[in-house]
């Protein structure tokens, strides 16, 4: 998806949401350009997953706009929609017996025509090069119900990966990972941005978003407390206030400066 | 139907073939030969209706627990453990009383349908008070069941009592009785019923996999789980208009076909149809071939699944705890 494609990327503008009357998030404006990756940073509560559903418009916002390639979120149908934004959530698919390759290919099921319930082999193709990228190739016959939390973490992220939407939305992709098994998720991310995706990825891991994101947005209590390159918005004193822990810089030759966490505060 | 499943789904279809052809030459005095069928030949016309009965129902109720078992992703929500069957049972028997008469085909199934829908709209409510796990909507399910086959024991015995037509006995479903109007009932609602779900199919394939993977999506979870809901309600209330209550074909037939053609709701929700007839033509056949044996008349076709269910729930309940499959 070229650039071209989605002027603007994904613009938040004022928003605000939340679930039944209670309020998340709180006015968020902030911008995921196309072809770079940008990290929303937060720890656990900060409003990360709420602020992802309403840039996906899965949750209409209280307040503000939503847009994506210039297309207001709320104006458009649902399978218009999920074709420009592909949003992966952090809970595990359950699935009734079908195959990981079934289950990542019905990632384009907005791509097929109205009829359409199954894949093709053009779907099932996809399917495993996007699970090839994530190392995951050996999970394409296994069914979706028997996989740990980290192969199915890694499938969805397949799933999401397959519809080629000009933005992409992950939640929290490594909080099963080992360590090859984060590097492998990033670099996917990191690839799909150098196809001209806008790429979101909310995490609590600012060692991870301050190493492979171009652009953090720290959250804190619904809100944006820091937007900026990374060095710029994951400094010392603002993950410590935002995180309770002391964080201390690091000088890696060949990477430059990484924050360390040292000690809770 | 894509090219993996197809042999299994010829399977089904073939072994479909065969029980009725079996089912219309076997009586209560065993196997014979398949009788001659000529326009007076009474015997053999009553066995093909009731073999049509059989098979339209067991698609019914496969179509039906495949449904469902989809659109809450969970292996275990047949409709008669989450009181679909038992909510159209009593809704049919309430109206049969208020009637005074047997209700007319299109109200009699609009009623059942509504009953069903009312005892599984009972069965989530109570599930989602306890945080919907799998086996919470058992549990709740069980509760709503027992507590309507109780109900529709008690309908059902006053309408055989006040207004003299066959009651009690459609707690454990028979297709003794099966006539011509029957047969046409249960053939042209299974027909009409397995094609109107296949449109939803995909959707269906998205919903399981969770409620927040179908709406990235584009698709409504609520929506289309309301579709799979009405569709699944109006055939387990053709099948109560037709045989009264078949437990667990709507249990055994769909992890049948996901065994038989794999997962995929688009091969797996119609192979549920067919095998789900083959189950009840079996369970049929059954029933009438041990009725000699035990010299008490013919016994009801609800007895055989039940029993084959019920260890079938157990075998699953089993090992649900024990593997990874959501229970």
């Amino acid at each position: 998806m070229g650039a071209d494609g989605c002027p603007g990327g994904l613009v938040a503008r004022g928003v605000t949401g939340g679930y039944r009357g209670r309020v998340v998030v709180r006015s968020v404006s902030m911008r995921a350009e196309p072809g770079r990756v940008t990290a929303v940073v937060g720890p656990n509560g900060s409003g990360k997953t709420t602020l992802l559903r309403l840039l996906a418009g899965l949750l209409e916002p209280l307040e503000g706009v939503v847009e994506a390639c210039g297309r207001r979120l709320s104006g458009l149908g649902p399978r218009d929609r999920a074709r420009l934004v592909a949003y992966v959530p952090a809970s595990a698919p359950r699935g009734l017996g079908q195959l990981v390759e079934e289950y990542v290919a019905a990632g384009r099921y907005p791509l097929w025509g109205g009829l359409r319930s199954t894949p093709l082999g053009a779907d099932i193709e996809a399917a495993r090069r996007a699970l090839a990228g994530l190392e995951a190739l050996g999970l394409a016959a296994r069914r979706v119900g028997e996989l740990s939390s980290g192969e199915a973490q890694r499938a969805s992220l397949a799933h999401g990966l397959v519809r080629g939407a000009p933005v992409l939305l992950v939640d929290e992709p490594t909080s099963f990972q080992d360590i090859r098994g984060r590097l492998l998720v990033y670099r996917a991310l990191r690839g799909e941005a150098g196809r001209g995706t806008a790429v979101v990825v909310a995490t609590h891991d600012f060692v991870l978003a301050g190493l492979y994101a171009d652009r953090v947005v720290v959250m804190s209590g619904g809100r944006v407390v820091a937007d900026g390159a990374p060095g710029e918005a994951l400094t010392p004193r603002v993950v410590g206030e935002v995180f309770g822990v002391r964080v201390e810089w690091v000088e890696a030759p060949g990477l430059g400066r990484l924050l360390v966490p040292v000690e809770p505060l | 139907m894509s090219a993996r499943g197809l042999p299994g789904f010829l399977f089904s279809v073939l072994l479909v073939a065969v029980l009725f052809a079996v089912s219309v030459s076997v009586g209560p005095a065993g196997l014979r030969a398949p009788p001659p069928i000529g326009p007076l030949d009474l015997i053999a016309w009553l066995r093909v209706y009731r073999s049509l009965a059989a098979a339209g129902v067991g698609a019914l109720l496969g179509l039906a627990g495949a449904l469902i078992q989809y659109s809450v992703s969970n292996p275990l929500a047949a409709p008669s453990i989450l009181g679909l069957p038992q909510g159209a049972l009593v809704a049919a028997a309430a109206l049969t009383l208020a009637l005074g008469a047997p209700p007319p085909p299109g109200l009699g199934l609009l009623v059942a349908s509504l009953g069903a829908l009312a005892a599984y709209w009972v069965t989530m409510a109570i599930a989602y008070r306890g945080g919907l796990s799998g086996a919470g909507l058992v549990v709740a399910g069980i509760a709503v069941s027992s507590a309507l086959t109780g109900l529709a024991g008690l309908l059902l015995i006053l309408v055989e009592s006040r207004i003299g037509i066959l009651g009690a006995e459609l707690l454990l479903g028979t297709f003794a009785y099966a006539t011509r109007g029957d047969a046409v009932v249960a053939a042209v609602s299974s027909v009409v019923l397995v094609a109107a779900s296949l449109p939803l199919l995909g959707r269906l394939d998205l919903l399981s996999y969770g409620d927040e993977v179908a709406a990235a999506a584009g698709v409504s979870p609520p929506l289309a789980r309301l579709a799979a809901t009405l569709l699944a309600a109006a055939a387990t209330a053709a099948a109560i208009y037709v045989a009264g209550l078949v437990g667990f074909v709507g249990l055994i037939a769909p992890a049948a076909a996901r065994g038989l053609v794999g997962g995929h709701p688009a091969r797996s929700v119609p192979a549920s149809a067919v095998l789900g007839a083959a189950v009840t033509l079996a369970a049929d056949t059954a029933a009438r071939l041990a009725a000699p044996l035990l010299s008490l008349g013919e016994l009801p076709a609800g007895t055989a699944t039940s029993l084959v269910g019920g260890i079938f729930l157990a075998y699953l309940a089993a090992r649900g705890a024990a593997g990874g499959e959501p229970l």
